[in-house]
């Protein structure tokens, strides 16, 4: 106990440096980047669970065209959505790359159907362009925004209202 | 977990004569029940017109008689309620709703429907409670109790000593203070009302023994009661008065006046059990012979047995002391066998869940092709090994959530008297098998479509008294509940020897109501099943009990949803057996693998009737887009699962394909699949996030080979088809254009 009690006070003058703080850093928003045919998208990596190889569908019958179907994630059902349709984008067969991301957003859980999952990335949350005049209004409502990565642009989807379109 | 009804229940917009058929249903000792029926009638009663308000504050009041404690005869307090919701029922019909509420007129002048602190208000939680606060409360409160509990029992074999009452004040005093601060006013109120007791005692001016002793002690298992059951509260379990809380306090505020006093004879209550005898104990303690005290007692027969003891010195002060706490212990607690776990109701379902995973995974392996090529014998005998302990595995599990129906029995039986009792007649119960076990999820589920048969057959089936002796029956009816299991499935059998289905009174009530054509040539087995289409009722009248209009259709529904089926067969004038036959779980599903295009489909094996293929004489088609089967005789449509569900590559020819029959009565089809592949159960599971309800499609479940299934629903597959096909298909073939 008295050992203790001295380290404690041994620590007393240093205590300026401790609370030295690290230059500011400005914060970014860590994304995961994925392909949609020739186009790039990022989903922000916090609602993000995990990335599975895209086998096994099973098919839905009577349902809107963005969902793919469902897949069996460890005994699991999860729903797999498909992005394409709702970018206006043209149906592709899998491929090799072709993957599942499942999503956790809140008690909401799904799969988005991606071509390739790219990369992992930070991106400044200062480059993120909240105006998408590039799209037309009705995709724009699944997007939160864009940004410029590398000379490629990046889509942010917007999980809660992909999510709402399910619904 | 849920309580029969309570669905209803919670709903807020019941009407009086929701609650007049709840009433029948809830058993007198059902506190949390009797509570919510007090609820619901007071927010009834806020919208009703004066003339039904009288009645039903009666009927809260002798609500509040029977859940208080106080009644001395429960089933006449029952009887009372209905007959003052009758009455509030025939007022509101009267009045037609025209009349402005009372409460709108004048609020204060209903003071019988506000909540009150008696027990149908009882409150054992206050809203804004801090459950952590609430948590430390009953812990420290269960210590308090329990030294108090300690220092009572000293106290009474030395009532002079004032350090056990000052413990005994303590621990009321502290509980008082904490409870009035987290506002539980029961709690704090006892406490304030034995703390006023124990003064008295602390004071002298009586002493804690015989009668007194007794009422310290009551008012120590009371509040033991109290903390219990904010202790529930806390977990969301529904919370209720415990019984003769009120009747405590008014013991603790003037116990003279009950005619409680220092002699032990006068004990409020009653002894239920006999405690051993306090003889007994030091016997068996080794602290005196049994001739020495029986001696004792014998000498001086004025004394109590533990003065008589003192006094001939067969034992200390001590022992004595001691044997009276052990014997007041035994005869006070419960005895404390640990001989179950509770376990949450979710864990044990998501064990059965992942054991239904561990058996379809097993058998992935036991059907490799490694296992099973004859070259690793060695390792065939370990699947094999494995493979029995899984099985076992699965058993256990299953039976781990398998519950006896006798509760459910229980409350159809009380039904049964109620109901016959209304109808002033008598009816002989029998019950057979009440010890067959069900899943517990479905116990709740089958609970309404058997209260619906049973009052179907009390009120339609068994005829009057004078009408059953006209026909040589005997005067009381026998109604008999029958419950066993039969392959995998559990049956109920409700068969009454009532006045049975009447064939030509069927087809007569059919024409009217238009579900058949006159002159349609139908076999027995339809005529009967048309009771189970909408709007159909047999019933001359409309009675009370049974026969607004919904009836069967809404049982065979209920019974539908489980993957079960509703049979009935009768002979006029003789009787009439409703069989309910259930899977015995939800969790497993029986099911034939069936093959459409790439697509493969799980069909409940309860659902096929038959399956074939077709020669091309017996298909046709109509007006080029309704295609017909004859089979049997019968001429039935074929609805093809490929254009239903839009699969690609399925076999298109139903020569070349299967026809699988399903469905009944009308709703009874031919589907087109390409093949059967094989049966196999499967745990079904929700599909996933977001997709809602997929018509025609019931779950989904884990395959074989991991690949999710889809588990058909044929009730949604003769709706989609219906829809598809629209006005297509003429309506002389669709045979359920009639609904």
């Amino acid at each position: 106990m008295d050992e203790t009690s001295g380290a404690v006070e041994d620590t007393g003058p240093c205590k300026e440096d401790l609370y030295e703080r690290e230059a500011p850093r400005e914060p970014t928003l860590p994304l995961v980047v994925f392909r949609l045919g020739r186009e790039w998208y990022g989903v922000e990596i916090t609602k993000v669970k995990e990335v599975i190889r895209a086998s096994k569908i099973t098919y839905l019958p009577s349902c809107p065209e963005h969902i793919a179907g469902i897949v069996n994630l460890r005994g699991y059902i999860l729903s797999v959505t498909d992005l394409k349709p709702i970018f206006g984008l043209p149906h592709e067969e899998p491929t090799e790359k072709t993957r599942i991301i499942a999503i956790e957003s809140g008690v909401f859980e799904t799969g988005f159907l991606v071509d390739e999952v790219v990369a992992s990335i930070e991106v400044p949350v200062s480059k993120i362009e909240t105006a998408l005049l590039t799209l037309p209004a009705e995709r724009g409502k699944y997007l939160e925004g864009q940004c410029k990565v590398d000379d490629k642009l990046i889509a942010i989807v917007n999980v809660e209202k992909v999510s709402e379109k399910r619904a | 977990m849920s309580k029969n009804g309570e669905g209803d229940m919670s709903n807020n917009n019941l009407t009086l004569d929701d609650i007049a058929a709840l009433i029948v249903q809830i058993e007198p000792t059902d506190l949390a029940d009797w509570a919510r029926v007090r609820r619901e009638l007071n927010v009834i009663a806020d919208s009703s017109p004066t003339s039904a308000q009288r009645p039903i504050a009666e009927a809260v009041k002798r609500i509040d008689q029977m859940t208080g404690g106080k009644a001395s005869d429960p089933s006449g307090l029952l009887a009372d309620i209905g007959a003052f919701i009758e009455e509030a029922i025939n007022a509101t019909e009267k009045s037609g709703g025209e009349e402005t509420p009372f409460s709108d007129l004048e609020p204060e002048q209903a003071p019988a429907l506000e909540p009150s602190a008696e027990a149908g208000g009882f409150k054992a939680l206050p809203q804004e409670a801090d459950p952590a606060l609430l948590e430390e409360f009953i812990n420290e409160s269960r210590d308090l109790i329990a030294g108090a509990e300690a220092a009572l029992l000293e106290l009474e074999t030395d009532p002079e000593n004032a350090e056990p009452v000052n413990i005994v004040f303590r621990a009321f005093h502290t509980i008082k203070g904490t409870s009035g601060f987290l506002g539980l006013d029961h709690i704090s109120k006892l406490a304030h009302g034995a703390e006023s007791f124990l003064s008295r005692i602390r004071d002298k001016e009586i002493r804690c023994i015989g009668g007194y002793a007794d009422l310290a002690f009551r008012s120590v298992d009371m509040l033991k009661d109290l903390i219990r059951i904010a202790q529930d509260a806390l977990r969301g379990v529904p919370m209720a008065a415990p019984d003769g809380l009120n009747d405590l306090m008014v013991l603790l505020d003037e116990p003279e006046a009950a005619g409680i006093s220092e002699d032990v004879c006068d004990e409020p209550g009653g002894v239920e059990e006999m405690p051993p005898r306090l003889g007994d104990i030091l016997v068996a303690q080794g602290k005196a012979g049994r001739q020495e005290i029986e001696a004792a007692v014998a000498d001086q027969t004025d004394q109590p047995v533990g003065m008589a003891i003192l006094r001939s010195e067969i034992a200390s002060l001590t022992e004595v002391g001691q044997a009276l706490r052990k014997q007041r212990s035994m005869a006070g607690s419960e005895p404390v066998t640990e001989m179950s776990v509770r376990v949450r109701t979710d864990r044990l379902d998501r064990l059965i869940e992942m054991v239904g995973e561990l058996v379809i995974g097993h058998s992935m392996v036991a059907q490799d092709e490694t296992v099973n090529s004859g070259n690793y014998l060695e390792l065939q005998r370990k699947v094999s090994h494995t493979d029995k302990i899984v099985r076992q595995v699965q058993d256990l599990s299953m039976s781990m959530r398998m519950v006896p129906l006798k509760a459910t029995i229980r409350k159809i039986a009380r039904l049964v008297r109620d109901l016959a009792r209304r109808r002033e007649t008598t009816i002989n119960f029998v019950p057979i098998g009440e010890d067959t076990e069900i899943d517990r999820n479905m116990v709740d589920l089958i609970n309404d479509p058997l209260v619906h048969l049973v009052r179907n057959a009390v009120d339609h089936g068994i005829e009057p008294p004078h009408e059953r002796e006209k026909n040589g029956k005997p005067r009381e009816g026998t109604l008999l509940l029958k419950a066993y299991h039969s392959g995998g499935n559990i049956v109920v059998e409700i068969s009454d020897d009532g006045r049975g289905l009447d064939r030509n009174k069927i087809i007569e009530k059919a024409i009217s109501k238009g579900l058949i054509q006159p002159g349609q040539n139908m076999s027995d087995t339809e005529i009967i099943n048309l009771i189970f289409q909408p709007g159909f009722s047999t019933a001359d009248k409309v009675t009370d009990i049974s026969g607004r209009g919904v009836g069967l259709d809404v049982v065979r529904k209920a019974v539908e949803t489980l993957r079960g089926r509703v049979d009935v067969s009768t002979e006029l004038g003789k009787g009439c057996t409703f069989s309910v036959r259930l899977p015995l779980t939800m969790a497993i599903t029986d099911g034939m693998l069936v093959k459409v295009g790439n697509q493969r489909y799980i069909l409940p094996t309860v659902n096929i009737d038959m399956s074939f293929r077709p020669n091309a004489e017996v298909l046709s088609t109509i007006v080029g887009r309704g295609e017909i089967v004859v089979f049997n005789g019968k001429v039935l449509p074929i609805f093809r699962l490929h254009s239903l569900f839009n699969i690609k590559d399925a076999v298109e020819d139903p020569t070349r394909g299967l026809l699988i029959i399903i469905g009944e009565g009308n709703q009874r089809c031919a589907l087109l699949v390409d093949e059967l592949i094989g049966q196999q159960q499967v745990v079904a599971k929700p599909l996933g996030d977001g997709i809602g309800k997929v018509r025609g499609i019931a779950g989904g479940a884990i395959l074989g080979d991991g690949r999710v299934g889809l588990i058909l629903d044929p009730q949604g597959i003769a709706v989609l088809a219906r829809q598809i096909s629209d006005s297509g298909i003429p309506k002389e073939v669709v045979c359920w254009s009639g609904t």
